[in-house]
């Protein structure tokens, strides 16, 4: 390929999809990486392959959307379709789970954005508005994967997919939340012991 | 304030949800004074003075004694402090460390082991 027909332009844009690519593949990785954690560590509360009452990916779902905008919800596209239930018979299934359970994060963080006012840089977000956020994206998460199994005629019950799947979802984001949270404070008490030292 | 940049949206949305997360609600967090203050307590105590609270409000050199106070009162607030009634004079009382603070050294303590390690 001869470099003058690289302009600036055709530059900028190449160098801006190597990194929307890098950053859903980044995604879809730490996805499938929570997936398999969550599958080992709660294998006994887990009621399907999608459900279960400690759902710790979901944590992933908010993240990914609130960091990376629309390069998280291919990742988490991406990241729920390799780790797609493969006993699930009907072909479309899979693709249509794997675009809700990226689309549906994204709509639930634009309309929390929305409702308190948030800039798009979050400047300013409280930690107790992470909640209604995890809160929003399991009913979000629940609600379009109930309305899916509606239409498409798959079975669900009150009491066996969508609580254990709208707990599971929000237990599974606090629990990761608060895991985060103490692994940013050992870091900077670390850092900050660290840095005393060296002065 | 205006984003241009896709990357530093990126990053400053991370530095946003990095700050809600260190501050979520049931873990302690200190501020600077609120820091220096407790350790200050923590060292009078472990040299086996008593402090009451008019003198630990002037344990901090560079803070007024109403922010000392206010501090205090954050400390006692999230557990980390507690005030002992003077059993011979009621109007004094005596600042001690809960067994939150307690924890709260030793994981600090961890901290250091480990800084001191890795240099």
């Amino acid at each position: 390929m001869n470099d003058e027909y690289l302009g600036p332009y055709n530059y900028k844009f190449a160098h801006a999809v190597s990194i929307f690519v890098m950053q859903a593949l980044l995604v879809s990785l730490a996805w499938a990486l929570l997936f398999q954690l969550n599958e080992y560590i709660f294998s006994d509360i887990t009621v399907s392959k999608l459900v279960c009452w400690v759902f710790l990916p979901a944590f992933i779902r908010m993240l990914a959307v609130m960091i990376f905008d629309w390069a998280g919800v291919f990742g988490l596209v991406l990241g729920a379709y390799i780790t797609r239930d493969l006993t699930v018979a009907n072909g479309l299934t899979p693709l249509m789970l794997a675009l809700i359970s990226g689309i549906g994060p994204y709509l639930s963080m634009k309309f929390c954005q929305k409702s308190f006012h948030l800039p798009e840089s979050f400047d300013g977000l409280r930690p107790q508005q992470l909640f209604i956020f995890a809160l929003a994206g399991s009913v979000m998460n629940t609600g379009l994967n109930h309305f899916y199994y509606q239409i498409s005629g798959l079975e669900y019950s009150l009491y066996n997919t969508f609580i254990p799947m709208m707990v599971g979802d929000f237990f599974g984001t606090l629990l990761m939340l608060y895991l985060a949270a103490l692994i940013i404070r050992t870091l900077r008490y670390y850092f900050q012991t660290k840095s005393d030292f060296n002065e | 304030m205006k984003i241009t940049s896709k990357h530093s949206k990126t990053y400053l949305r991370f530095l946003s949800l990095a700050s809600a997360i260190h501050d979520m609600p049931g873990i302690p967090h200190l501020d600077s004074t609120e820091e220096k203050l407790l350790n200050l307590i923590a060292v009078s105590l472990f040299q086996g003075n008593k402090i009451n609270v008019l003198e630990a409000m002037s344990l901090v050199p560079d803070a007024s004694p109403a922010t000392v106070h206010r501090r205090l009162k954050t400390l006692r607030k999230k557990n980390l402090i507690r005030l002992d009634v003077d059993s011979d004079d009621n109007r004094v009382k005596y600042v001690e460390m809960t067994d939150l603070a307690l924890e709260y050294f030793g994981k600090m303590g961890h901290c250091l082991t480990a800084a001191q390690k890795s240099t």
